[in-house]
């Protein structure tokens, strides 16, 4: 019992170093650092970019430019909110200008059934599967709204200076883009 | 444009009611026009569906060379002009100024439209009636179920299960007394419907809704559906008591109110009042309680004096009586007068009632005394047990005193016997004595054999059954847990026999899954004793990458690791872990959508909603009681996690389901909560979680969805968020 031997039991607590960098150690780490913050926010960046871009291989042209222009952009980063949602907001005016460009691939995302979830007797008339799909097939303007209201939570106030448009051209986007998306999950003929 | 009952509500609208971002007026119109309109229906239907949905899209996954190529892009002095993504919009200025403007006509507007007193519909909510609504016991009961909106959707029939109560059950609830009582068949006007007879015995049953392969279960967001049997047009004294017991350690406030509906209802009877003063002191302190502990011993003496004269009592307050008795005859104050006292009612308890708990439980503590006599207590408490069995409630502390004895005097065989006897009734007796007998190297052979039959018995073979609340997929995780224990005892019992590799075997097997640094600190050990040091350590190294583990004990294992695999294998086994840590805890989490209606107020008397609150990061939500004793004793945990959690950036939402007032800033600051407080006031946060008690923890993941709920201690908090923010 030599390994338990040594464990102290009452030892005082560890101080927290959190595991996701913050905007100092990427100003400050080069590569590593950058790597890090990587590890810390990209799959979930990746998601968010795939979903307003409907393309996975767009959505890595944009997280290579948000990670290689980081460091310098720091310069920017003024400390006052909270780093995640800084580089999200940025990422999303990256990706909106991917969608103005003639650079984007519009290589549609595909989108399987896997084949143990839909077996069984209870499958329902529609499901994330189709959802995806639909999403991917909505025209630019409304999925933008839609997936940073629905799907990211952000508020039409928020929308409206992500995508330099107003509040309420937010809102009759989304209402068109919830018809649109509700048309062909229900009404698919 | 302002929403009128008369008119359909479009989707962006129905969204913003889902989402909690109408005006409360608005919110109001909308509501009822929901509950009148089958259309409206069908899209709130849609948009419940929708949210849910969208949770489960898929995730893509990184190439994997796609960080190697930013690294080397870098490295070539490769650059991208990302700046103007800085750039804000002022274009639309006088628009936002212009919707602002809107917005607030629309809140005067609607406030001004609103009608006094109007009830907020809820067609995401549940219902039940049951008919008669006042049953006796053995009475045939009608149930009328109408699903919330998108629950049981395209269900013909669903399972009416229940928790039925005897008079004597004991406080708390068990999941053996969950049964099956109803097929419930959806009827022309889409409820469903059936009846079930109250078996003879029952006083009070608690009822949840499940589908037919039991993965979807409506609990009534965590209450339960209740039924207590009635004599006449008073519930039973016996059913408003069992509520009280299946309260405890559910909602001690819905308890304790139980327990005063007791005392108005039963006045002459004497245990309501020792309950009033048991939770008075439970939720208000004893400071608090003793102004009312007065009023309510002088009637509780004025009602023992006037049982002396009664013939025979009952057998609650034959109980109460003897140890209200004995507990004033113990206290330093106590005279000869009340040493009289607790002779009388001794002997009467022995003469009316010699199978009490009481009686079992004050011999066995006069029996605990005689520490220096253990043979003459074993013998002693042989014949008590044999004249008082079976022993329920209090009185099972009688086991306590010969299983010291026995273990005093090493006697094996008589901690067998006295093992054996103390978990006769436990549902799991078999497992708990087959790891008792492992243990010891007299019956070692036949704990092993035990064990081995168990490692993958079914669960009632484990003797688990399904909790009430519990959906098919959340009790198999359970029996998992349990049969990964089993296979930890029976490898580290193999390997004290001197079967080494199956006794790595097992443990392999025991610990593959599930998170436990309790159980891989089992495991550790044992692979030290067979002399695995290699395997000793990449399982210490699971237990350091656990956030609760102590910077000491951490530094410790990890010098251990270094010295006997090397510093590289040592950073790849503490690599390996963090990936295992969060591919096991997640495994644990049961993803759910919120409905997203919940909404309360911050400190600063904002209105705030989930999604305001927790951002698009892991966030922890914990419901927390003034009034609750476990929720008073957890601050000092409470806070020392949060801080932690709060410093790397996770939401800690602490929520109490009153308003502020003066009282309970007193509280707060008194008892040094630290976390800051949020106002459920229209309990629509209760709602959404289905938190029925205090303290209760609930982790949100970066997506909004609720991932893990009913935390069993606070510091679980930091596991399951940092596995969270690896995901």
């Amino acid at each position: 019992m030599a390994g338990e031997a040594e464990v102290v039991l009452a030892a005082p607590r560890k101080p927290y170093s959190p595991d996701a960098p913050g905007a100092l150690d990427i100003g400050l780490g080069g590569a590593d650092a950058v790597a890090a913050a990587y590890h810390a926010y990209a799959p979930r960046l990746l998601r968010l970019c795939v979903r307003l871009l409907g393309s996975v291989e767009d959505a890595e042209d944009v997280l290579h430019d948000v990670f290689l222009g980081l460091p310098e952009l720091l310069d920017r980063y003024e400390e006052r909110g909270n780093f995640e949602a800084w580089l999200r907001a940025v990422t999303v005016r990256i990706a909106q200008g991917r969608l103005r460009t003639s650079r984007r691939r519009k290589v549609v995302v595909k989108h399987e059934h896997n084949v143990e979830e839909v077996a069984g007797p209870a499958r329902s008339p529609w499901d994330a599967m189709d959802l995806a799909t639909a999403i991917d097939a909505m025209p630019d303007a409304l999925r933008s709204v839609f997936v940073l209201k629905q799907l990211e939570g952000y508020s039409h106030e928020e929308i409206a200076t992500l995508l330099g448009i107003s509040p309420g051209a937010s809102r009759v986007r989304l209402l068109r883009g919830l018809v649109h998306l509700r048309q062909r999950l229900e009404c698919p003929s | 444009m302002i929403f009128q009952r008369s008119m359909h509500a479009n989707l962006e609208t129905i969204a913003s009611f889902v989402s909690s971002e109408l005006p409360e007026s608005e919110r109001s119109q909308v509501a009822a026009h929901i509950r009148e309109c089958t259309e409206c229906q069908d899209a709130l239907r849609f948009i419940h569906r929708l949210d849910a949905e969208s949770v489960l899209l898929p995730n893509p996954v990184l190439r994997a060379d796609h960080l190697k190529g930013i690294i080397a892009a870098r490295a070539r002095g490769e650059s991208a002009d990302i700046a103007p993504a800085l750039k804000t919009s002022g274009r639309h200025s006088w628009r936002t100024l212009a919707a602002a403007a809107a917005v607030l006509v629309v809140i005067s507007f609607a406030s001004y439209l609103r009608r006094p007193g109007e009830l907020l519909a809820d067609p995401s909510r549940s219902t039940m009636e049951l008919t008669p609504a006042k049953p006796m016991m053995g009475e045939s009961v009608h149930v009328r179920y109408q699903p919330a909106i998108g629950l049981f959707d395209g269900a013909d029939s669903l399972i009416l299960r229940a928790v039925l109560r005897k008079p004597r059950y004991p406080m708390y609830i068990g999941a053996r007394q969950v049964a099956p009582v109803a097929v419930l068949r959806r009827a022309g006007d889409g409820r469903f419907g059936g009846d079930f007879v109250l078996p003879d015995s029952t006083v009070y049953a608690m009822l949840a809704v499940e589908s037919a392969d039991a993965q979807r279960v409506d609990d009534n967001e965590g209450r339960l559906w209740e039924l207590l049997t009635y004599e006449g047009a008073r519930p039973s004294y016996d059913a408003v008591r069992q509520r009280v017991h299946a309260m405890m350690g559910r909602n001690w406030e819905a308890a304790a109110a139980s327990a005063r509906q007791l005392g108005d209802l039963y006045p002459d009877r004497v245990e309501p009042w020792a309950l009033r003063e048991f939770f008075d002191r439970a939720l208000l302190g004893s400071s608090a309680a003793d102004a009312r502990a007065r009023v309510y011993a002088q009637r509780r003496d004025s009602l023992i004096r006037s049982a002396k004269s009664s013939p025979r009592l009952s057998y609650e307050d034959a109980g109460t009586i003897f140890f209200s008795a004995w507990m004033r005859a113990r206290d330093t104050t106590a005279t000869a007068a009340d040493s009289a006292e607790l002779v009388y009612w001794w002997t009467r308890l022995l003469r009316e009632y010699p199978k009490h708990d009481q009686v079992a439980q004050r011999l066995a503590l006069e029996l605990g005394r005689m520490k220096d006599s253990p043979r003459v207590v074993l013998d002693s408490v042989d014949r008590l047990y044999r004249g008082l069995a079976p022993i329920h409630g209090p009185g099972r502390n009688l086991f306590q005193v010969p299983l010291e004895a026995a273990s005093k005097v090493r006697n094996d065989s008589l901690q067998r016997v006295w093992t054996e006897r103390s978990l006769a009734e436990s549902p799991d007796s078999a497992r708990r004595v087959a790891e008792f007998l492992a243990m010891r190297p007299r019956f070692r052979h036949e704990g092993i054999s035990r064990l081995g039959e168990l490692a993958d018995a079914d669960a009632r073979a484990l003797g688990l059954e399904r909790g009430i609340s519990q959906n098919r997929s959340e009790f198999a995780l359970t029996v998992d847990d349990v049969r990964r224990r089993v296979k930890v005892a029976m490898g580290r019992a193999l390997i004290a026999d001197g079967e080494v590799a199956a006794g790595i075997t097992a443990l392999r097997a025991g610990s593959a899954d599930g998170w436990d640094p309790r159980l891989f600190r089992d495991v550790a050990a044992a692979y030290v004793s067979a002399g695995d040091s290699a395997a000793a350590s990449r399982t210490g190294a699971l237990i350091v990458v656990d956030p609760r583990t102590t910077k000491a004990t951490a530094d410790s294992i990890s010098r251990d690791g270094r010295r006997r695999l090397g510093d590289r294998r040592w950073a790849d086994a503490v690599a390996s872990a963090r990936v295992a840590m969060t591919r096991r805890v997640l495994a644990q989490s049961m993803p759910r959508p919120l409905r997203g209606e919940a909404r309360v107020t911050d400190a600063a008397g904002v209105m705030r909603t989930v999604k305001s609150l927790a951002g698009r990061r892991p966030a922890v939500i914990i419901f927390w009681s003034r009034f609750c004793g476990f929720a008073l004793d957890a601050v000092p945990e409470i806070n020392d996690v949060a801080k932690r959690l709060s410093q790397a950036g996770t939401p800690v939402i602490l929520v109490v389901d009153e308003p502020r007032s003066a009282a309970l800033d007193l509280v707060v600051t008194e008892r040094g909560l630290n976390v800051p407080v949020h106002y459920d006031v229209d309990g629509s946060f209760r709602r959404e979680f289905s938190a029925f008690g205090t303290p209760a923890y609930y982790v949100l993941d970066s997506n909004g969805r609720l991932r893990f709920r009913y935390v069993d201690e606070v510091a679980e908090l930091l596991v399951q968020v940092t596995a969270l923010r690896g995901e």
